[in-house]
């Protein structure tokens, strides 16, 4: 990478006076620092401040350590030691993040999007007009590539003069609507109101603002000055040492959201998952007993003879013997999942993987059918839950009255009359079959999805081996039976384990079928393990046994994801 | 991809077109066919949703505008046999029913007072009944009064005029005309805060693709371009986090919003979701495959790699950000999980469509038309996107297996 540069003899470095005097300037912003560090120590140890002892003991290592590497980066940047400008680097961008955080929370800017919102709701309108006005500027831009295609001139004579100067005004007309919808906007915006929401957010603390601000552009000023191609020649600094320096840099923001809301969590809620902890109330730690409590299964001769804080949840088959559960409700939630895996995990891919072959069979106009099946899982799981949930209604629902069609058609034909007249299925009320009613809402949203990936699949297949399957005479359902079949095992692996995973995961189907009746109704019918951790830990409080019913899932999870990672690797080693 | 259709050859070839296309079309009205209902739905009135059998157009009860007063239509029996589509202009009419005394099947129901008495009296079932003369189709005729019922008067609208029509509820079924609902969607706007929703969803879901773009671009770039220690590492973590399930997650992230005072407040909405493994890996995958002469080419003419990255990288990279923007636009505007954690149920300033959605599902027994109208207000946006930016879309889901 950048080779071309680095080959090139660098120029006998002169050395940069103009350089050497901006570096005194990182230097005083170290010494500044170095400054901060030793009235923080002088406070620390004077006891000025009213601290506890941890807060003391880390603001005094902070303080320390602070002023010591800062007083470290001015002696090495003074020796122009390619360390120094690390040192510095590292530094700048710590303290650029901490007067980050501390404007962003002076100007409330937290509270300021809440108060931004109902602006933003009442300036709507003019959104649109603005919305209207670049749909208009795109069009009107591409009707006038049209008329004048790049390169050509007005002057030339396959272009009409007229139609581009119509153009030329359809895109005035287009910038215009946005120009009068962004004047609108900022009227019905208040502008004023947001300069005196800032205002008065800075007006509460101004020192605490103004100290942030200041920070904050003194380690920008800093940082890019020790990151310059001046420096970097100042230093003599090899191009790969640039290169990380930049390569931190740009990946801080990433890198800071991904600590602080995802491997910090994750961290905390393995932590958690071994607390008693209902999130007001000390946390009590309490080892593994949360696992223990979700897991622990105990066999008795009768239902009398289980353990206290058992409860049966099942039978032994051929016995009087029954298995008894401390916690009851999460290997029911397992035993609904393990049902809803049964029946919908076959069912969307099987019916995928048929839906893939017929589009792949490549007739006219098949592949519109792909965006079609679509079109579920993008609508939002939500909405079409509430669509099902009307169509599910026992009384008027189209469900029933389709059955009861269908039954009524049927008894036109057979004898006996086997189908009620009118059939009214509880769909959502009856335990035995609310579980069904939920695979049907998942199936439906999903098979669309499974059917995109099995194209992909099926399109990875030769056509050579389709043909010479032919040539051995093979018909539609042998060339399917070995040669699609066989093919697409990776295929068909991968989706199966990523159906499980979503299954595995399933909550906002069975909670918007269910609203406003408790979780799991009707009778925890519908208890899935997700629904229980919503249960545990925000109904009932209880986060450290919720976590460790979410770490007991994840697991579960993890078995397939490992798996489906170990097939395409071996499937990445055989290719 | 573009084959001109596969060749179709013999009554087999036709058989087995005719499979395909017969096999995707049910297929595809299986899908249709709840959007149908719905939009269906959204324009009913709420009586009519709870109307059996379900119809497919919207139903209103007809009226009719009788001496200045809108009067409901019905289609009423007349006494001389066939229906009319006549007015009620009285409803809770006390009338007597008439038998005809030599054919006890033929009814006829009108008030006492419009027949003649005749004096005389028959025995029907060991009971004296009084025997009244009726005109039925300019022809007198012998009829008993045989018992009292409820019912309505109705008259002809063409002519309120004319003498009245009396017939019991039993008789008569409304009239009704096909009449779309259209303010429904004014009405579920006013509901619970859904029009606030509604904007905050915008709102929150132009800053989370934003931002999601951004970081994604920038941690695209440093781990496609820049090398540094411990950077591959780093990224297998990035990896392997797009694994962990979102449940894992739940219990900490609430404790960090809680911890911050973010909760209830929209920034939590946002500010966890501006950072994303699978954008960055995205990105990162697309910028390895950009040739780096074009890039070397940029740095000799001085650039910094800040303006490499946005003059050179990202206009490169459109078919990629575009894939990005789909699926962040659709996570941000469907999440729902989240939202139902950390902003309470009754917080209509701060809530967000699939919140209030289902909010409003919940009393779905209410007004399941409104509810209707929201979900199709909820479900215009995604589906539009997804239909412009499906070419991306598909392709990408296909080759990667990740839906957002």
């Amino acid at each position: 990478m950048m080779e071309a540069e680095e080959r090139r003899p660098a120029p006998p470095f002169d050395g940069d006076p103009g350089f050497a005097r901006l570096l005194r300037g990182v230097q005083a912003w170290h010494l500044f620092l170095a400054g901060i560090a030793t009235w923080v120590l002088v406070n620390v140890a004077g006891g000025f401040w009213a601290l506890g002892s941890i807060e003391r003991t880390s603001l005094g290592v902070a303080g320390a350590v602070g002023l010591g590497l800062n007083l470290l980066a001015v002696v090495l940047l003074a020796r122009r030691v390619r360390a120094g400008r690390t040192l510095s680097f590292v530094i700048s961008v710590l303290v650029a993040i901490g007067a980050f955080v501390v404007v962003f929370v002076q100007l409330q800017i937290a509270e300021g999007l809440d108060v931004f919102a109902g602006a933003f709701q009442r300036a709507f309108p003019a959104l649109i007009l603005v919305f209207v006005g670049v749909i208009w500027y795109v069009v009107a831009r591409r009707i006038h590539r049209r008329v004048l295609p790049p390169g050509a001139l007005v002057t030339d004579e396959a272009v009409s003069a007229g139609a581009v100067r119509a153009a030329q005004w359809l895109m005035w007309a287009g910038l215009a609507i946005i120009a009068v919808g962004g004047v609108w906007w900022l009227v019905l915006m208040r502008a004023d109101r947001a300069l005196q929401y800032f205002w008065d957010a800075i007006r509460s603390d101004p020192v605490a603002f103004l100290a942030g601000l200041v920070v904050l552009l003194m380690a920008g000023w800093a940082l890019r000055t020790i990151i310059s191609d001046r420096s970097a020649r100042f230093f003599e600094v090899e191009n790969a040492e640039a290169e990380a320096l930049a390569g931190w840099l740009y990946l801080s923001p990433n890198l800071l959201g991904f600590l602080a809301f995802f491997a910090g969590p994750l961290v905390f809620s393995m932590a958690i998952s071994f607390y008693d902890w209902d999130g007001v109330t000390e946390a009590v730690f309490v080892g593994v007993d949360n696992y223990v409590e979700t897991l622990s299964l105990s066999v008795a001769g009768s239902a009398a003879g289980l353990p206290a804080g058992y409860t049966e949840i099942i039978g032994v088959p051929f016995s009087d013997s029954v298995i008894g559960a401390s916690d009851p409700l999460f290997w029911k939630s397992m035993a609904n999942i393990f049902i809803l895996l049964f029946i919908a995990v076959p069912a969307a891919v099987l019916s995928a993987l048929f839906l893939a072959v017929m589009i792949n069979a490549g007739y006219r106009g098949t592949k519109t059918f792909r965006t079609v099946f679509f079109v579920p899982a993008v609508a939002g799981v939500i909405g079409v839950t509430l669509i099902w949930k009307q169509m599910f209604n026992a009384a008027v629902g189209f469900i029933n009255w389709g059955i009861t069609t269908g039954g009524q058609a049927i008894n036109t034909i057979l004898p006996g009359d086997p189908f009620p007249d009118r059939v009214e299925i509880g769909w959502l009320s009856d335990p035995s079959v609310a579980l069904l009613a939920v695979c049907i809402v998942f199936v439906w949203s999903q098979f669309g999805f499974n059917t995109v990936l099995f194209t992909a699949g099926l399109q990875g297949i030769g056509r050579d081996l389709y043909e010479a399957a032919e040539l051995d005479g093979c018909n539609a359902w042998q060339q399917f039976r070995n040669v699609t079949v066989p093919q697409l095992k990776e295929t068909t692996f991968f989706v199966t384990v990523t159906t499980v995973i979503l299954v595995l995961q399933l909550f906002d189907i069975v909670y918007a079928l269910n609203q406003p009746n408790p979780v799991g109704y009707p009778d925890n019918a519908t208890l899935t393990p997700v629904v229980y951790i919503y249960q545990l830990g925000f109904q009932q409080d209880s986060f450290g046994q919720a976590s460790a019913v979410a770490w007991v899932l994840f697991v579960i999870i993890f078995v397939f994801t490992l798996a489906q990672f170990r097939m395409q690797r071996a499937e990445a080693e055989v290719k | 991809m573009a084959r001109s259709g596969r060749p179709v050859r013999g009554w087999r070839g036709q058989m087995a077109r005719l499979f395909v296309y017969f096999s995707l079309t049910v297929a595809g009205l299986v899908v249709l066919i709840p959007f149908v209902f719905a939009l269906s739905g959204s324009f009913k009135t709420a009586e009519d949703v709870f109307t059996y059998p379900p119809r497919l157009l919207p139903h209103v009860p007809a009226t009719a505008t009788v001496n200045g007063e809108e009067l409901p239509l019905f289609t009423v029996p007349l006494p001389g046999g066939g229906t009319a589509d006549l007015a009620r202009s009285e409803n809770g009419t006390s009338l007597r029913e008439f038998r005809k005394v030599d054919d006890p099947e033929f009814v006829l129901v009108a008030p006492r007072d419009q027949l003649t008495p005749a004096g005389t009296v028959v025995v029907v079932d060991g009971e004296d009944k009084e025997v009244y003369l009726a005109t039925v189709d300019g022809q007198q005729v012998q009829v008993y009064d045989n018992r009292s019922r409820i019912g309505g008067t109705y008259v002809d609208p063409a002519d309120p005029a004319a003498p009245p029509v009396f017939a019991v509820p039993a008789d008569v079924t409304p009239v009704e005309e096909t009449e779309f609902q259209t303010g429904n969607y004014s009405r579920v706007l006013g509901l619970n805060g859904f029009d606030r929703a509604l904007t905050n969803t915008v709102l929150i879901t132009i800053l989370v693709v934003g931002g999601q773009v951004l970081t994604s671009i920038l941690g695209g770039y440093a781990f496609s371009r820049l090398r540094f220690r411990g950077r591959d590492k780093l990224f297998l973590f990035y990896l392997g986090s797009i694994m962990i399930p979102f449940v894992v997650l739940i219990i900490p992230l609430y404790r960090l919003m809680v911890g911050i005072g973010w909760v209830n407040d929209l920034v939590s909405l946002v500010i966890p979701f501006v950072f994303t493994a699978y954008g960055t890996f995205l990105m990162r995958q697309f910028f390895v495959t950009i040739p780096k002469e074009l890039e070397e080419a940029a740095i000799l003419d001085g650039a910094s790699r800040w303006t490499t990255l946005w003059k050179v990288f990202v206009p490169l990279s459109i078919p990629a950000i575009a894939t990005l923007t789909t699926f962040s636009f659709l996570y941000a505007w469907n999440s729902f999980v989240w939202p139902l954690i950390v902003i309470d149920s009754g917080n209509q300033e701060n809530s967000v469509l699939a919140l209030t959605l289902a909010t409003l599902g919940g009393r779905a027994a209410d007004n399941p038309n409104l509810v209707l109208a929201g979900v199709m207000i909820a479900m215009i946006p995604p589906v539009t996107v997804f239909l412009l930016a499906q070419r991306y879309f598909v392709e990408n889901v296909a080759s990667s297996g990740i839906k957002g």
